[in-house]
């Protein structure tokens, strides 16, 4: 695309992050595939950038290589191509200190042999200089932020999924991370946690002033968690739109989803969204 | 409850052996009555020479079993972290592994003699792989998730083995520890058959060669319960070191 050489001009369909500063995370040009050269294409040129205190949403079709970008850019995974900036620094080998991530597969992340406490605790590893009563208390204050007083010294397996979702999280605030990163956090509670854990996710975020990047494949829950929403194509995957949203924060779970601005949001990334996957099957039926 | 069942079958178990011995199945000199067993026991524990041969086995079967847990657990670390090096180990466990530990006693009596360390050797020999090969498998098994996880927080390789890896092989090592700590007992006791001069497996064949039969049932008796003790003894090892893993497994199953 030689996105750096063109114009601001030339993105005129692109919104730009609300500060004037450089961004927080900036991807451009990042590839991946996997398996060589017979194998599997799956993130090809994506660009996106995140601003502070920014609330991003990334959302595409099922199968589009979400988790392999969450892993790009959190530094688990040698990109082929392009770079991934974190506030101006390459992220190359390995998680930069500022940057969290929420796991999918929490119920396997948290660490069973910690107490939901040590869980935070796990946290905090690179948080230096600091008392480690200093950090008890802390992680207790989060704990309780997440709702889980009086659960500090249980263990992860002991409560229900919903619970471990929040040590996890807790986990992913201990780090006072620049940047949290929420790989479809909320892919496994039920409808009405789910909810409850999308409000506590935005209130938390307010409160700590935390910019986040928030991967999911909930249409919904894109638009009603985000300033912004990265729509991403079907594998091989591109951004095809990004998408700003216009509702006023904070956002509430009847008003919001009944606004008409909700709406006509949903109708755009759902549209867009449709298209990929009909596209996606048509070229895989002129195989 | 649990000491009422043992109880219980304790009473059962005797009540079958008196039956047999009323009606006369084996001769009474070759199997003698639970009470000239008993007979036997008490004797037995309050005889210094018994006591002795009781300590040296166990004492060396407790060295041998503390020298392979950790030697297991490093060389299981060490083959599941550099491949090369497990390879390379790969033609001499194949090898080694299927000997049956009596069988290794005679060529370790001539190449490295009597006492203590024959015993270290050939329980080392017979009980490493349990725990080498469980360490191995579980450094091996720790999933993408918990890696990702522990990179994710910014462990560093060591640390990443130190509080993510080893952490969560334990329970699995548990299993080829409890294994390990049978093996130690057993090659103890084997090893005081054929190559000692002292020790239980010793004064068992002596006394069986001499067809002092109610000692033979006493001392069997007593090797029983040293193995019971010894699994009991990693029981309690494994509550102290996993505890976690122990409320985990017991909470799932109730």
């Amino acid at each position: 695309m030689g996105a750096s050489a063109a114009a601001p001009a030339a993105c005129a369909n692109e919104v730009r992050p609300a500060s004037s500063r450089a961004p927080l995370l900036a991807v451009e040009g990042v590839r991946k595939g996997f398996g060589g050269r017979t194998g599997l294409q799956v993130l090809d040129d994506i660009g996106f950038a995140v601003g502070e205190g920014e609330f991003v949403s990334v959302v595409g079709p099922s199968g589009c290589g979400k988790t392999t970008l969450l892993l790009a850019l959190s530094g688990l995974l040698r990109l082929d191509a392009g770079s991934v900036r974190f506030a101006g620094v390459p992220v190359w080998d390995g998680t930069p200190a500022g940057v969290a991530i929420v796991f999918q597969d929490y119920s396997r992340s948290l660490l069973p042999w910690k107490t939901n406490l040590g869980n935070v605790l796990f946290g905090m590893r690179r948080v230096g200089n600091r008392r480690t009563a200093d950090k008890i208390g802390q992680a207790m204050a989060l704990l309780a932020a997440v709702g889980l007083e009086g659960f500090e010294k249980h263990y992860p397996w002991q409560v229900s999924g919903g619970m471990q979702q929040r040590v996890a999280i807790a986990r992913g605030l201990a780090s006072r991370s620049q940047l949290l990163l929420l790989d479809e956090p909320l892919a496994s509670v039920d409808a009405q946690t789910r909810a409850e854990m999308q409000d506590l996710l935005l209130g938390i975020a307010e409160r700590y002033g935390q910019t986040c990047l928030l991967v999911t494949h909930d249409v919904e829950e894109a638009v009603y968690m985000g300033d912004r929403i990265v729509v991403l194509s079907a594998r091989p995957t591109r951004v095809v739109r990004e998408i700003a949203v216009d509702l006023p924060r904070p956002r509430d779970q009847i008003a919001t989803r009944e606004s008409a601005a909700f709406l006509a949001t949903r109708h755009e990334v759902l549209a867009l969204i449709r298209n990929e996957r009909r596209g996606a099957v048509t070229e895989r039926a002129g195989r | 409850m649990i000491w009422l069942r043992r109880l219980l079958a304790l009473g059962v178990i005797l009540a079958v052996w008196q039956a047999i011995v009323w009606l006369r199945v084996a001769p009474t000199a070759y199997l003698p009555s639970p009470a000239v067993v008993a007979l036997a026991a008490a004797g037995m524990f309050s005889s210094p020479e018994d006591m002795h041969a009781e300590a040296l086995t166990v004492l060396r079967a407790l060295a041998g079993f503390a020298l392979t847990v950790p030697l297991g657990i490093a060389l299981g670390a060490l083959g599941a972290l550099v491949p090369a090096f497990q390879k390379a180990l790969r033609p001499w466990t194949e090898l080694l592994r299927p000997m049956p530990p009596a069988a290794i006693i005679p060529i370790s009596v001539f190449a490295i003699g009597f006492g203590l360390k024959l015993y270290l050797f050939t329980i080392v020999f017979a009980a490493l792989w349990p725990v080498y090969f469980n360490t191995v498998a579980a450094f091996s098994g720790t999933s993408e998730v918990l890696l990702r996880t522990g990179r994710a927080f910014g462990c560093s390789r060591p640390a990443l083995i130190a509080r993510v890896v080893l952490p969560n092989a334990l329970p699995q090592i548990f299993i080829g520890i409890r294994i390990a700590a049978a093996i130690s007992l057993l090659v103890s006791v084997v090893t005081d058959m054929f190559a000692g001069q002292d020790g239980l497996g010793y004064l068992l064949f002596e006394r069986a060669f001499a067809l002092r039969i109610p000692d033979v049932f006493a001392l069997t008796l007593l090797c029983g319960l040293d193995g019971m003790a010894f699994n009991e003894m990693v029981l309690i090892l494994r509550r102290l070191v996993i505890g976690w893993h122990v409320r985990m497994t017991a909470e799932a199953a109730a």
